[in-house]
């Protein structure tokens, strides 16, 4: 073999350890202490998240984990979101008819009718069981961590994402860099299973879905304002709904106390 | 195979029965019955180098599809002599590796095949191709494709 190869061979190596290890969690936990994150810092080696973790501790309860695969700030917002549907059936109802309702949205901004229409079905279907109460806690739970299941609600997700992002192009262009259009980075970034989330998918979802949501970040570094905590839409009135942790590169739910 | 996975499948295979675009073939008794591998016909259209030969594409979809991409390549006595096409029938076309997203089908990659084909100007495999095939692997999904110029 070739270096090139080797090297190739290498990444690939190392790829597929970090998939396994990644594996080894569950898609969507089930929700634990807050406590844990604590426990994930050394007071005397990383003083400022074991701080931080400790201050965060007197707000939030508990922590959801979900899987680090690229889908997480996904994921994290969509499992968010289907929690407040499950103790409202109000708001269940309103986000079924959001969700029908980008069918058409998503066909008239030209995506693909076929797969677009199979992709909004499915989904529908799905969540349509959850307003009706016609499945229960446990299989969604069992749905949302199985893969196959579970990549047909994530990809309506980032349908609608990227959807939202096509629909106001004029505001959200201006911020892709490296000469690509607005249509390459949506279907290279949002529209591709297993791509992170950048300010533009954050935004895209939040405003697709209707639900704010507040990120609270372990390293003020990361933050766009360079505060604590940044909730999305920047103007909204009330604290949101949905609350993430974000640590460098992935997401968490987590819940106020 | 998962029964997500089917489900679609047999969703896009009734499609592609039951109102196929010109140029494309489906062999009614082509999936075998797990739906793993098809083969699909792809006719080279009018007033192109390829007009009137037929070829053969074979799909090979994984627990995953559509999520991630189906391994495509073409396969058969003939394969067609094309800039992107190597001799062992591969294919070097970006929405089968990195541009690959879940809202393209089987259709979708066999139009966009034929384009491929239409656009040719001269009928050669790509000009590493003695090496290439000599040294790729049987997948070509693990092929670390470099994409020159997607107008050819």
């Amino acid at each position: 073999m070739t270096d090139a190869e080797n090297e190739i061979e290498l990444q690939d190596q190392q790829f597929k350890q970090i998939e396994n290890e990644q594996k080894m969690f569950p898609l969507v936990a089930d929700r634990l202490p807050f406590d844990l994150v604590i426990l994930d810092y050394d007071a005397e080696t990383s003083p400022d998240y074991y701080n931080k973790a400790k201050e965060l501790a007197n707000t939030y309860g508990e922590i959801r984990q979900i899987r680090g695969d690229g889908n997480c700030f996904y994921r994290a917002v969509f499992v968010g979101i289907l929690e407040v549907c499950m103790k409202n059936e109000e708001k269940a109802k309103q986000f079924l008819e959001t969700c029908l309702g980008w069918n058409d949205r998503l066909l008239k901004l030209g995506f693909p009718d076929w797969t677009t229409n199979d992709f909004c079905e499915v989904f529908t279907d799905w969540f349509k069981k959850v307003v009706n109460k016609e499945t229960t806690s446990e299989k969604i739970f069992d749905d949302l961590n199985d893969d196959s299941q579970s990549n047909y609600l994530i990809i309506f997700m980032r349908l609608i994402t990227s959807g939202y992002l096509k629909e106001h192009s004029e505001d959200y262009a201006p911020f892709i860099d490296d000469g690509r259009s607005l249509a390459d980075y949506c279907s290279t970034e949002i529209e591709a299973m297993w791509k992170d989330a950048d300010h533009l998918g954050i935004s895209g979802l939040v405003l697709a879905t209707g639900y704010n949501i507040r990120i609270e970040y372990m390293d003020r570094t990361a933050a766009p304002n360079g505060g604590w905590h940044y909730d999305i839409p920047a103007d909204c009135n009330e604290t949101p709904e949905i609350s993430l942790l974000y640590r460098p590169g992935h997401y968490d739910i987590i819940y106020h106390k | 195979m998962s029964d997500a996975s089917r489900r679609r499948l047999l969703k896009e295979l009734n499609q592609l029965q039951t109102e196929s675009p010109p140029g494309i073939i489906i062999d009614k008794n082509s999936p075998d019955s797990d739906l793993k591998q098809w083969r699909i016909g792809v006719v080279g259209a009018k007033g192109t180098l390829y007009e009137g030969e037929v070829f053969t594409l074979q799909f090979t979809f994984g627990s995953q599809y559509p999520f991630s991409s189906p391994e495509v390549m073409f396969v058969g006595d003939t394969i067609p002599a094309h800039p992107h096409i190597y001799s062992n029938g591969h294919i070097c076309l970006s929405i089968l590796a990195d541009d690959w997203t879940p809202a393209l089908s089987v259709q979708s990659v066999c139009l966009s095949i034929l384009s491929m084909l239409s656009s040719a100007r001269e009928k050669k495999h790509p000009m590493d191709d003695a090496i290439y095939v000599r040294t790729c692997s049987k997948n070509p999904s693990k092929t670390r494709w470099w994409f020159h110029d997607d107008k050819v």
